[in-house]
């Protein structure tokens, strides 16, 4: 096991260094001075200029990458235009309220969609299948602005039962705080939930063909049993996979989510940064959420090792 | 000289398992992807007959009958300008179906022969590029396409071009797996013993049985592209106003959610069901290839 995660470690290097490399260049995308982008088309020169120095745009472009990585390295990801508050310290800041969301839309999306899956894995191509498959198409294919837009009016506007924004933190009032991130955390779970449904069908179907599977049958174990405890422990390692792998699609549901429902989280950091065309933020906050799409798909490959011994050995 | 396909019987094989007549026949009887294609035929009719079925221009404006709620002279209502959301609609299909398959078609024309090439040589080559796709795919897609569409400024094609870049990856990685499954098969041994170019090997053996899972990817891509450019547009990187944009529209009106939810609700569930019309095709189609 420790070889593995030697192995998997190493290979993530390069992987960081062209994330490192992409991030870099997204300055120098822009069509002619990245200042101009930045201050606008009508800014000055000397105020270019001097968003240039500030910046280290004047330097050569290779002595502008050492740099950014040797800055990287010490978790240094720049200072604001706005105010001059450290990237990293604004990231900080913000990432409990998005981590807060991401964990319990994870948990909700789980809830809906284990017991979908085995249901619809149980009883195979029956109108519980057939519904289990219209609701996830109905969950992957429904816009997560539209799903917010719709749930506000129906449950904010229309009931008054749920606040329409805003964010009350946990040490303030752990009922305020739920309360408030209840419609934000349906509109990131389901799709969440679409996906992991079906493919835990999928591998429960699968898995259920299975000899081991015969032989418990063949003991006289009922149905139920035999799928919960044989078919499912077997069929939740590629769910694992799945789950991890959606890391990416759901902090890209979190910059949405959080603009939707004012919540002062990464997200929202992302999307105000663009719009105060303050591109440090942008730029670091992008950085961040790779290295942390990396890091899950890291401990995903580890429990998946973990969970299937023959993964380490090939 | 022409390279002769060897003609293999595999025992217990239906030769004409995947033929083309065959493969039309299962998906016709598979209920969901004949509804999706369906709901992407009606949007296709609707992109090409836009001017001729959207019952007033899609910028026209008449702020006497701003905020109308849908009756028989707006069927879908007005928004706040008082243009007509139902002519917007229809008007707006076509940036999002072109949109959507525009992105798809960069991410093939990219992805798939670098795939090709990464999984047919292997060792260094593959090495190198799967770590580029490893760290392409390190990126949460929207965000990434959020912050290179907002470099290059609000507009449709660089909305277009942002989420393609994110596409390509993706596609050269299904690509890269079909390669590896299919470049040990027997056929491609036959070809290569019979002394055909590796180029020849690549696109007239491997591709051709590689095709049918990225065509299935293809068409589930479409959906998510549209959503994809309906997102950025939401967040003010898409097409700027006044051009009919599903995603534009649904941030404009959700501004009037209160009093004329009318606005935002109809450009969503076009959106939703533009997607839901890719999705369901895409899954049928799948399930004719793959019946497992």
């Amino acid at each position: 096991m420790l070889t593995f995660i030697v192995r998997r470690i190493l290979t993530l290097i390069p992987v960081a260094f062209i994330v490192l490399v992409v991030t870099f260049s997204l300055i120098h995308l822009t069509p002619g001075n990245p200042a101009y982008t930045i201050l606008g088309e009508q800014a000055s020169p000397q105020a270019v200029h001097l968003l240039d120095v500030k910046m280290g745009l004047t330097q050569p472009v290779a002595g502008q990458f050492i740099h950014y990585v040797g800055q990287v390295a010490q978790g240094r990801l720049g200072v604001s235009l706005l105010d001059g508050q450290s990237v990293m310290s604004l990231i900080l800041t913000r990432l409990p309220v998005t981590l807060e969301l991401a964990v319990l839309a994870v948990l909700l999306s789980l809830a809906i969609a284990l017991p979908a899956g085995i249901l619809a894995a149980y009883r195979p191509n029956t109108w519980v299948d057939s519904l289990s498959r219209v609701l996830a198409l109905i969950g992957a294919a429904v816009p997560n602005f539209w799903l917010a837009l719709l749930l506000v009016y129906v449950f904010a506007v229309g009931l008054h039962w749920l606040p329409s924004l805003g964010w009350i933190p946990l040490s303030q009032s752990v009922p305020g705080n739920l309360v408030h991130l209840v419609l934000p955390v349906i509109v990131l779970a389901l799709p969440l939930a679409a996906v992991t449904s079906r493919v835990l069908r999928g591998e429960l179907i699968e898995v259920m063909h299975l000899l081991y599977i015969q032989v418990a049958r063949a003991k006289g174990i009922s149905e139920w049993t035999v799928v919960m405890r044989h078919g499912l422990r077997n069929a939740l390692v590629p769910v694992v996979t799945v789950v991890g792998l959606q890391i990416g699609a759901l902090l890209g549901g979190v910059v949405i989510t959080e603009t939707i429902f004012s919540l002062p989280g990464m997200g929202q950091l992302v999307v105000n940064a663009i719009f105060d065309r303050d591109y440090p933020v942008l730029d670091g906050s992008v950085l961040f959420m790779a290295f942390v799409v990396l890091l899950a798909n890291l401990c995903v490959d580890l429990a998946y090792a973990w969970l299937d011994p023959r993964i380490r050995y090939s | 000289m022409g390279v002769v396909q060897p003609q293999v019987e595999v025992p217990g094989i239906e030769q004409d398992a995947y033929s083309p007549r065959r493969a039309l026949r299962r998906f016709w009887r598979n209920k969901l992807g004949v509804v999706g294609l369906g709901i992407v035929a009606g949007f296709v009719l609707m992109a090409l007959l836009a001017p001729a079925i959207a019952p007033y221009p899609p910028l026209a404006t008449h702020f006497s009958h701003a905020f109308q709620a849908p009756s028989s002279r707006h069927w879908l209502g007005t928004d706040e300008l008082g243009r007509d959301v139902l002519s917007r609609i229809i008007y707006g299909a076509r940036s999002s179906l072109a949109s959507g398959v525009l992105i798809v078609a960069i991410g093939v024309a990219i992805g798939v022969p670098v795939g090709l090439v990464s999984g047919y040589y292997g060792g260094v080559v593959d090495d190198v590029v799967m770590r580029l796709v490893d760290a392409a795919l390190a990126f949460p897609a929207l965000v990434l396409a959020l912050a290179i569409a907002w470099i290059l400024g609000p507009s449709l094609m660089h909305a277009v071009f942002a989420i393609a870049a994110v596409t390509v990856p993706q596609f050269a990685r299904i690509t890269r797996g079909q390669v590896l499954s299919a470049r040990s098969r027997e056929y491609v041994e036959a070809a290569r013993c019979m002394g055909a170019s590796p180029w020849r090997i690549m696109l007239q053996h491997v591709l051709l049985n590689a095709a049918t899972p990225i065509i299935v990817v293809a068409t589930l891509n479409i959906g998510g592209a549209i959503l994809a450019v309906a997102s950025l547009s939401f967040l003010g990187l898409g097409p700027p106003p006044p051009s009919p944009n599903w995603g534009s529209m649904l941030q404009d009106g959700s501004q009037y959610l209160n009093m004329a939810p009318w606005i935002s609700l109809f450009p969503g569930l076009a959106i939703f069901l533009a997607v839901l019309g890719f999705s369901t095709m895409g899954d049928g189609l799948r399930d004719v290839f793959d019946p497992k």
